[in-house]
């Protein structure tokens, strides 16, 4: 589900692989039209994501300098601020660029890690074959049924020191590889039933060149989309903790939610803003991820998450 | 099926028990709070902390706890003062009335969308309901919900915004009743609109996916009606998939529940669940974990043999 | 909501609903005076005599009053009470402050006595404050261990002008009026306690109008208030205050004095640059004045005796200087460089409890004012379960902490005595003439010198300075115009809330149904 739960099955791709098994591969016709204008949406999509990450530097006000005069505390959006100043006086707009900046980040970090440990690990097994792979898929198995969510609710809630970025990255990039693992594995193996495969091993090519140069380019849609989609998740399950007052980065979108989530009902500007920001972003990974989706769609549709 | 059940109990086992050790090993205890209480002094502290057995060796607490667990008996709660399986069982109910309603709504409702949106491609208003289900489906539930409570009901008083119940009702049963949809209708609603979004994007890829498959060219030569490809040969394949997201929306029931419960203080599992973290209640979050994971993976297996009963090409 | 067992309450929420349903021996007056029994009202004891040597006081119980279940109250309740509060095989909490009584016999039916082991000031107190007395023909059968769980106190039997209707964990609890009450029924019919799950929720329901009452406003929802037609604000004063404790031994290492802390110079010259009416304003309006020192106004006779420290941000400079604290040489940058002293920069986290606004909101105040002097500070809110193993332990710089003040003063000694280093006291701060002058003020007799008393004692902890004394804040209750409240006592809101009563004139649809006894 791509909304703030996900609490075992990492990432909705696991449904999706199934979605496919109805479609199957016979005498599937698709209409192929429309290839050539993807450019243009994940091109804007990347600007947009690249804007978010170095906006905090054009920000009109500057975080540090406050005032200890209560005159401009807790306003409501106006010309000179136009999303409202918060209870230390500081411009939200400001404090909205920072944070999107902060949680795009994350995401990105939490992701990578993911996709690495995942992929990684999931075409070992998938290249390992037998028993091994076996073992390794139980493995992810399990560790998918672990409520993830309680988890880190736990772990981030309860730190007698502050959370960083970086350690908060750490945290849900390495308790989300599972569904990549998975959805690695499957295509992998799939990919190595694959003739022309069977053709490169038997002339002697080497695994790792195998896996590199052969394999990969036929991953990297699935991993894109992956990527794009994970962004989103991870992006609302970091404001999903620290709206609960858990996961000590003070100052992503998800903890400006949670600290104005306690006075919406007079100050609703500080809540309201933020979470439009965290809209803002997912939307824009979930289309990017849909984009990518359509442009590969004809030959790969069996690999895609359909979030 | 056997294997299968076990598993499952296993798995369930497994994620309390990593759960005991987890909260067990973060700094505090059940007394913690406590300790900033200045009417209680450091000598009455020290006599309960020596008295919950805090200090036996981590091995010998968990063995007592997973061995009365295994029987059933899943000790007290300190925050409530009762028995954890009470307290789960005083606090289930809530959370399962709310998210049954979500999910019967919006499993009705996302793939009726879905259905329509995946077979009727490439008009205005497809594509304008494909883009407001990518919006919808951006958009966390909690942020929603308080957007909803704003609107609805602190601006204009439409909707009550806490609970799930109060005295402004008539003391007829029909008043009751009605109150009490009246405080189900904001959460509930913050929980559909979303997940409506969520599967009709699952389901349209499929009955995509479906609408182009031979069997259904042979059913239309044969003569049968669009209406009834769509709505009855379609749909019936095209729904497999959504029986097991069904079996995979167990777990965002336990979270969406802390995060709505929150907000509208409903007196579920997911009102619970923070306090007892927050409190070093181990007993209780071990309990939730135990029961929770119990719903996932009933959730899944019930899923997975319903999935096998109709995919005739999974049976054996 | 955890229990209503009265001997293991600990939440303010608990306190509420108990004193409700229970009642004490006799009741504190309004000026919360604990020297004699000056001012206290009857409750379950009519009247009450002293002994000639003063070591032991006969109450004289009210022959009309009856448990909610008919039986009488008898003084076999009061000495099974103190056995309740003090046996340490229970699961009592709030049996520490009954230390000074021996024991408790029984005369007559109606006629406890209880026996004190020294002569004090706070004898009367001691005896009717802290118990809520309890009935023993329905909780002495049961053994000391189990008494006080749930499921024998789920339905909880008081003498108290409330009787108890149901409870539901989570959800509410309900108690209605006891229409045959010895001291009157209540005026209200019935109150329903809602639970809500956190603050905002439950001023929500105020503002929704399921709720009429909550007795903590957070300063930004004043606008609301202001904008509704049917609510009214009600200001009443508590009994605390709040401050930033410095650590006086090193962060984690309580061997060795705090570098930065360890100095006086260094702390006073910290609380001089810090403008205390101003930030208290900046941060709550009108409804916080500047703390004084560890107390809070309306318990201290005689603030204007003492000599605080002033807010003067040159002499604060100075103090630094010359306590060694030197900004590098040559920079001459507006005087916000960071000071430093033998390489050590004056650089410390101020560590809080992340669930209360105000003070986080002061904190960052209390930050931008110490980076004027040259001292860079962090602010960090933690979980409160994190206090013992953080602050508890000695592990932080400083700590913006609160605390709300027993009557009397007697937790003095616990929060900036010697004896409370491993308990309250976070900061380490040990004056053996601050105690002395504590322990005297404490066992005075007279109010004037227990005042003098007690200046002196503050007049020592002032110029020590182990700690800001930052603000007394004013409680913002918010109610539905059509509710007439009696007066609201600074340690127990609801204490007079058998007297609240509704305007007949203002009824809404909720009151008709009120009336009925579930």
């Amino acid at each position: 589900m791509s909304r703030a739960s996900g609490w075992t099955r990492g990432s909705a791709a696991d449904a999706s692989s199934l979605a496919v098994t109805v479609a199957g591969t016979d005498g599937n016709v698709r209409v192929t039209s429309e290839r050539t204008n993807w450019h243009r949406p994940v091109a804007l999509l990347l600007l947009f994501m690249g804007l978010v990450l170095i906006a905090p530097s054009f920000a009109p006000y500057d975080l540090a300098q406050q005032t200890t005069v209560s005159a401009t505390k807790n306003q409501a959006p106006s010309l000179l601020h136009p999303m409202g100043t918060d209870a230390t006086d500081r411009d939200v707009f400001t404090l909205v660029l920072r944070g999107a900046q902060i949680s795009l980040s994350i995401g990105l970090g939490s992701v990578s890690i993911a996709l690495l440990i995942g992929a990684a690990y999931g075409a070992l097994a998938a290249m390992l074959g037998g028993w091994r792979e076996t073992l390794l898929m139980r493995i992810t198995d399990v560790s998918l049924a672990v409520p993830r969510f309680l988890i880190l609710l736990a772990v981030t809630s309860i730190s007698v020191k502050a959370f960083t970025s970086l350690q908060l990255m750490l945290l849900i990039g390495c308790t989300g590889w599972f569904g990549m693992a998975r959805l690695m594995r499957g295509e992998v193996s799939a990919l190595l039933q694959r003739d022309w495969v069977l053709a490169a091993q038997a002339t002697g090519v080497h695994r790792l060149r195998l896996a590199v140069h052969h394999l990969f380019p036929h991953l990297v849609p699935m991993l894109l989309v992956f990527t794009t989609i994970g962004i989103g998740h991870t992006i609302v399950l970091e404001a999903a903790l620290a709206f609960l007052g858990a996961g000590g980065s003070g100052a992503s979108l998800g903890f400006l939610l949670h600290s104005g989530s306690s006075i919406f009902a007079s100050t609703w500007w500080l809540a309201v803003f933020p979470g439009l920001a965290i809209v803002l972003l997912v939307f824009a990974c979930n289309a990017l991820g849909d984009a990518l989706r359509d442009v590969f769609s004809p030959e790969q549709v069996h690999s895609w998450p359909t979030t | 099926m056997l294997a299968r059940l076990l598993q499952g109990v296993a798995v369930v086992l497994f994620a309390a028990s990593i759960t005991f050790f987890l909260i067990k090993a973060l700094p505090g205890d059940q007394f913690s709070e406590r300790s900033t209480n200045p009417n209680i002094s450091a000598e009455t502290l020290a006599r309960f902390r020596a008295r919950s057995g805090n200090d036996e060796p981590l091995l010998a607490q968990y063995w007592i706890w997973i061995s009365s667990a295994a029987q059933g008996d899943l000790n007290r709660s300190d925050i409530f003062n009762k028995p954890v399986a009470r307290v789960i069982g005083q606090h289930l109910p809530a959370t399962l009335q709310l998210m049954s309603l979500a999910f019967v709504a919006s499993m009705v409702g996302g793939i009726a969308l879905g259905t329509w949106q995946g077979t009727a491609t490439g008009s205005r208003a497809e594509r304008l309901s494909g883009a407001v289900s990518l919006a919808l489906v951006s958009i966390p539930e909690f942020w929603l919900a308080m957007i909803l409570l704003l609107v609805f009901a602190i601006n204009v008083h439409w909707f009550p915004t806490q609970g799930m119940s109060n005295l402004n009702h008539d003391g007829t049963v029909v008043g009751i009743i009605l109150n009490r949809l009246h405080h189900l209708f904001l959460p509930w609603l913050s929980l559909t609109l979303l997940d409506i979004a969520v599967i009709s994007r699952y389901h349209r890829a499929a009955m995509r996916d479906v609408m182009g498959q031979q069997f259904l060219r042979t059913a239309r030569a044969k003569g049968v009606p669009e209406h009834h490809i769509k709505w009855k040969h379609a749909l019936r394949v095209a729904v497999l998939p959504i029986i097991t997201i069904a079996g995979l929306y167990f777990p965002a029931l336990f979270v969406g529940a802390v995060l709505i419960e929150q907000l509208f203080s409903w007196p579920g599992i997911g009102s619970v669940l923070p306090q007892a973290i927050a409190s070093r209640d181990y007993f209780l979050v071990a309990g939730i974990v135990v029961v929770g994971s119990a719903m996932t993976a009933t959730g899944s297996f019930l899923a997975d043999v319903t999935r096998e009963r109709l995919d005739p090409r999974l049976r054996r | 909501m955890r229990t209503l067992y009265p001997p293991a309450i600990d939440r303010a929420f608990d306190f509420a609903v108990a004193n409700s349903l229970y009642d004490r021996l006799a009741e504190i007056g309004d000026d919360l005076n604990t020297l004699s029994d000056a001012g206290y009202t009857p409750r379950l004891a009519d009247t009450w005599v002293w002994a000639a040597d003063s070591l032991s006081i006969a109450f004289n119980l009210n022959p009309r009053a009856r448990w909610h279940d008919t039986q009488p109250v008898r003084a076999e309740d009061v000495r099974f009470t103190f056995r309740a509060y003090t046996d340490t095989a229970g699961i009592s909490v709030n049996g520490s402050y009954l230390s000074n009584i021996d024991s408790v016999s029984v005369r007559d039916s109606l006629t406890p006595v209880v026996w004190f082991k020294r002569r004090a000031p706070q004898q009367f107190f001691d005896a009717t404050y802290h118990m809520y007395i309890l009935p023993s023909h329905r909780l002495a059968g049961i053994p000391m261990a189990k008494l006080g769980r749930d499921s024998l106190t789920a339905k909880p039997v008081g003498s108290g002008r409330f009787r108890f209707v149901s409870r539901e964990d989570s959800k509410h609890i309900d108690m209605v009026s006891d229409t045959g009450n010895y001291r009157g029924r209540a005026k209200l019919d019935r109150v329903v306690w809602a639970v809500s799950a956190n603050l905002q929720g439950a001023t929500l329901s105020v503002f929704g109008g399921d709720a009429d009452f909550f007795e903590k406003l957070q300063p930004e929802d004043l606008g609301q208030v202001a904008k509704s037609p049917d609510l009214k604000l009600l200001p009443y004063l508590q009994a605390g205050y709040a401050f930033l404790t410095f650590n006086l031994k090193a962060n984690g290492d309580s061997t060795k004095p705090h570098p930065i802390f360890g100095d006086v110079r260094v702390r006073r010259a910290l609380s001089m640059a810090v403008n205390r009416p101003a930030s208290a304003m900046s941060v709550l309006d009108t409804f916080a004045v500047a703390s004084f020192g560890p107390a809070p106004r309306m318990m201290f006779q005689n603030p204007a005796a003492l000599k605080e420290l002033p807010f003067d941000v040159a002499h604060a400079k100075a103090l630094l200087d010359s306590a060694g604290w030197i900004v590098p040489g040559g920079k001459a940058d507006r005087g916000k460089a960071e000071r430093s002293k033998d390489g050590v920069p004056l650089a410390f986290e101020i560590v809080l409890p992340n669930t209360s606004k105000p003070r986080l909101h002061y904190a960052t105040l209390l930050a931008d004012q110490f980076r004027e002097v040259g001292a860079t500070a962090t602010v960090r809110g933690i979980e409160t379960s994190l206090m013992g193993p953080a602050v508890g332990m000695g592990r932080f710089d400083t700590y913006l902490g609160a605390l709300t003040v027993t009557p009397g003063l007697k937790g003095m000694t616990q929060s900036w005595g010697g004896r409370g280093v491993h308990g309250l006291n976070y900061g380490w701060y040990a004056n053996s003439r601050f105690d002395a002058t504590v322990d005297s003020a404490l066992a005075a007799f007279t109010p004037s010198k227990s005042s003098d008393l007690w200046v002196r004692a503050f007049q020592v902890i002032l110029d020590d300075a182990p700690a800001i004394w930052l603000y007394e804040e004013r409680n913002l209750g918010v109610l539905h115009k059509r509710i007439q409240v009696a007066p609201m006592r600074a340690d127990a809101w609801y204490a007079n809330l058998a007297d609240w009563s509704v305007n007949p004139a203002q009824r809404i649809a909720r009151d008709k149904n009120s009336g009925a006894v579930r």
